[in-house]
């Protein structure tokens, strides 16, 4: 068995007074698709985030690929770890493929022909080939997700974490945006899913983990849970959606 | 229902014809004043004298209750505050010599810019003006002036250890003057002459000119001898210009370099005579009583 | 035409009603605008001197003193809207020196009166050399420049502030998360935006600037209300000048509004309207297209 490629031990984190993260320990294996479920406020989302420290946390640790994220550099850390937000957050004054392009040209210097057609790759890797030189403005949410998708592979990390991805978006778009993640999990990809989606989870999904509180209260593999969950949490919790 | 409109319509149009009808009205009547007078520049003001006489209270006397001068104020030694914020100076004791010594009546000073002081008394914002303001014939088409209260001289102010020694030498040189003083005029009428070579900055007040001339800023301060002396007794490094001016043979005049003879006057409005004659009266009263020269003895040592 | 129903009569009532807004509006506007034009037309021709007005002697030292203004403008301009930058910056560093230093420096600008800094920095500076001795033989411009310079950096400071605060969080989020340092995530990512969102409230600034020159009266700067009050001295005639005073700054003022706006409206990314988002869709052929046609 080799080290996992992501791990939490123990973390504990504070927004003030409340504590949201309870003792958290988790393992991703290197390929592993982890999906995160639970009730708002569980802590889902803020989990993704100490990944690439756009949290942090008040104690334990949290590794990848066997080094500790809490001191390294920062910057260092984000460029192995791509993310993928809900709301997409791309950049509207740069086209879709100065958006991929942009941070391995500043960030990683390459030169600007190579990002470019890295770049053209990614866009053509997602389906949007042909909107390279759109901006933003002029896309659809679907269109959007998966630039941001492609932007966030073009650092080429080690491991993806997408944060609801799908839930800001048209039902009918949500497909194309499923398609493209379901792709990069067949390719191997080591990711982190929160999402609302449980059919995705269900097909896509190796493990599911169950938060609420702050805490992981179920961590099962998908067919498992989706038969039986371990925990009456667990079954409250899909009996809920069923 | 249509029709109704229509007739809404024409009545707001109505509406709008007389209200900017009305407005315009107003607005033709020229600028506003605070006791009610509408007067401008020179066009036409005949009735007005009636109306001044007729309001008057006093018997027999063109005189107000109170006279509200316009002056601009600091002007040492003519208008200025001492520490205390008391209005003193030679303006000053003449006012309450001549409107409440000779006329019996109350006087007020009201503090406003030089440049634009003669409109105001036009706009009918204070009765007269006494403001060290010299007589000339650009501003006897405006106003009307009393007799002569005062004599000046405008004199060159510049730094002792300075490059300008005498006339010749403000050729190319930068002068100080306050705004729409007759030293603004002298120091245009020398640029004139200088085909040009002199450059004029004018300020709100004299006493940015004089701190011009001490910020090297201006090498020289042109202004009437009184309020000049004044600056230059309070700081050592500067001096008057010296020279034979025009007033050189004079008997009473300064012996440094004089550009031009002024004489002080208060100005009327030119519809005011008659009360401009029951001052100019005052005005000989205290001289012939000996008031006069106890006033300027205070504040000119001869 | 039968009698109307309940419903009807509510809804034409209330159809009356924004009807009735919208005309009032459109003749109280029409009110001024008459009442103001009137009285612009009535002094225009009979106050004014024409011959005063065009008098070589009159138009040429306005000219002269418009040319001083454009000058000042210019390069006041270029100096508060890039030291702005900094401030603005500065009020959003992460160092609670540079912090509190930007926002005291606002404080102190944006508070005081810009004629009470104008007298120190003119007035007042030179007293820290003895007599006679200040260096700068022609302060008055330099001094206005600073002035105007220091002045307006404050606002233009708030302005930027203004608009980095509209860059939504999850931009800066984003750029983060792509490994970028805070400083290049700031440059690429959030200042472009900023500045767009900061424009309007920096044109209108700069706009202030443009009337904040006739201040420099009293500082002795010969620009256009220094000509203005020396000829309404001199001829007693207020109108006459008046008619240059308002063309002149008119003209500065227009001009950069126009300059202001073209800046908004090239740096409108998007679909709608923007010139970037036009010429995409050519180049793609992708979304449908109000107005039709694609190029090729």
């Amino acid at each position: 068995m080799s080290d996992p490629l992501v791990s939490f031990d123990g973390v504990d984190k504070y927004f003030g007074e409340t504590q949201v993260l309870c003792d958290v320990d988790l393992a991703v294996d290197e390929r592993e698709v982890v999906v995160v479920i639970g009730p708002s406020g569980s802590g889902k989302s803020t989990l993704l985030r100490c990944v690439n420290r756009l949290e942090t946390i008040q104690s334990g640790d949290i590794q990848i690929d066997g080094r500790s994220v809490l001191d390294a550099d920062v910057n260092e850390v984000r460029q192995r770890v791509g993310m993928v937000f809900q709301s997409f957050n791309l950049f509207p004054h740069k086209t879709a493929l100065e958006n991929v392009a942009l941070a391995p040209t500043r960030v990683k210097g390459l030169p600007a022909e190579t990002a470019e057609e890295r770049a053209h790759d990614l866009l053509d890797r997602v389906g949007l080939a042909d909107q390279t030189d759109s901006y933003p403005g002029a896309l659809s949410g679907g269109q959007q997700q998966r630039v941001a998708i492609a932007r966030a592979l073009a650092m080429e990390p080690t491991v993806m974490l997408f944060d609801e991805v799908t839930s800001a978006l048209d039902p009918e778009l949500v497909g194309e945006v499923l398609d493209v993640i379901e792709g990069l999990a067949t390719e191997g990809m080591t990711m982190l899913l929160v999402t609302h989606e449980m059919g995705f989870a269900r097909e896509v999904g190796d493990r599911i983990v169950l938060m609420a509180d702050g805490r992981i209260v179920e961590r099962t593999p998908t067919r498992d849970f989706f038969e039986e969950p371990d925990t009456e949490r667990g079954r409250q919790f899909l009996s809920r959606l069923l | 229902m249509p029709t109704d409109r229509r007739v809404n319509r024409r009545q707001y149009l109505s509406t709008l014809g007389a209200g900017g009808a009305v407005a315009l009205a107003g607005c033709s009547g020229g600028g506003g004043s605070d006791e009610g007078e509408s007067s401008s520049g020179s066009s036409d003001e005949g009735g007005s004298a009636e109306e001044e006489s007729a309001s008057a209270e006093t018997e027999s006397t063109e005189a107000p209750e109170t006279v509200t001068i316009g002056s601009d104020i600091p002007y040492p030694p003519f208008e200025y505050r001492n520490e205390a914020g008391e209005l003193i100076g030679f303006d000053v004791d003449i006012a309450e010599a001549v409107f409440a010594g000779e006329l019996g009546v109350e006087y007020e000073f009201q503090e406003t810019g030089f440049d634009g002081i003669i409109a105001s008394l036009n706009n009918a914002n204070f009765r007269v003006i006494m403001s060290a303001m010299t007589i000339n014939e650009t501003r006897a088409e405006e106003v009307d002036f009393s007799d002569p209260y005062f004599t000046a001289y405008q004199t060159v102010l510049v730094l002792d250890n300075g490059e300008i020694t005498e006339r010749a030498d403000l050729r190319g040189a930068d002068v100080g003057v306050q705004r729409g003083t007759t030293g603004e005029a002298a120091a245009e009428d020398l640029q004139a002459e200088f085909d040009g070579e002199l450059t004029i900055e004018s300020y709100d007040q004299i006493t940015g000119a004089f701190d011009a001339l001490l910020n090297n800023q201006v090498s020289a301060v042109i202004n009437d001898n009184t309020v000049s002396a004044e600056f230059a007794a309070e700081n050592d490094g500067v001096v008057f210009l010296e020279g034979d001016g025009v007033a050189a043979d004079r008997e009473n005049a300064p012996d440094y370099l004089t550009l031009t003879i002024e004489e002080y006057g208060i100005a009327f409005r030119q519809d005011d005579d008659g009360f401009r004659e029951e001052v100019n009266g005052a005005l000989a009263a205290i001289r012939e009583d000996g008031t006069y020269d106890e006033i300027y003895g205070e504040y000119f040592e001869g | 035409m039968a009698t109307q129903t309940d419903s009807e009569t509510q809804s034409s009532g209330v159809l009356m009603r924004d009807r009735l807004v919208r005309r009032v509006g459109e003749f109280a506007a029409g009110g001024f605008v008459l009442a103001v034009g009137g009285l612009l037309v009535w002094i225009l021709t009979t106050q004014v001197n024409v011959q005063l007005l065009t008098s070589p002697l009159i138009a040429g030292r306005f000219f002269e003193a418009f040319l001083l203004v454009v000058r000042i403008v210019v390069i006041s301009s270029v100096l508060s809207v890039t030291a702005g930058v900094l401030v603005g910056l500065g009020r959003i560093s992460t160092s609670p020196i540079t912090g509190r230093i930007a926002t005291g420096y606002i404080e102190f600008f944006r508070g005081t009166p810009l004629l009470f800094q104008l007298f120190v920095i003119y007035f007042g500076v030179p007293r820290l050399w003895a007599t006679g001795e200040f260096p700068f033989q022609d302060w008055a411009v330099p001094a206005a420049i600073i002035g105007l310079t220091l002045n307006h950096a404050a606002y233009v400071g708030e302005a930027i502030r203004g608009g980095i605060d509209a860059v939504p969080d999850g931009q800066m989020e984003a750029a983060r998360s792509l490994g970028m340092s805070r400083v290049m995530a700031l440059r690429t990512v959030v200042m472009p935006q900023a500045w767009r969102n900061a424009l309007a409230a920096i044109g209108n600034d700069q706009i202030i600037l443009v009337k904040d020159t006739s201040l420099l009266t009293v500082i002795a700067v010969p620009e256009i209300m220094s000509v203005f009050r020396n000829i309404n001295s001199n001829q007693l005639d207020p109108w006459t000048p008046l008619v240059w005073v308002c063309v002149l700054y008119l003209a500065i003022t227009m001009s950069m509004s126009q300059f202001v706006d073209g800046l908004e409206r090239r740096s409108d990314w998007g679909s709608d309207g923007g010139m970037f988002g036009r010429l995409s869709r050519f180049s793609s052929g992708g979304a449908d297209d109000a107005d039709g046609g694609r190029e090729s």
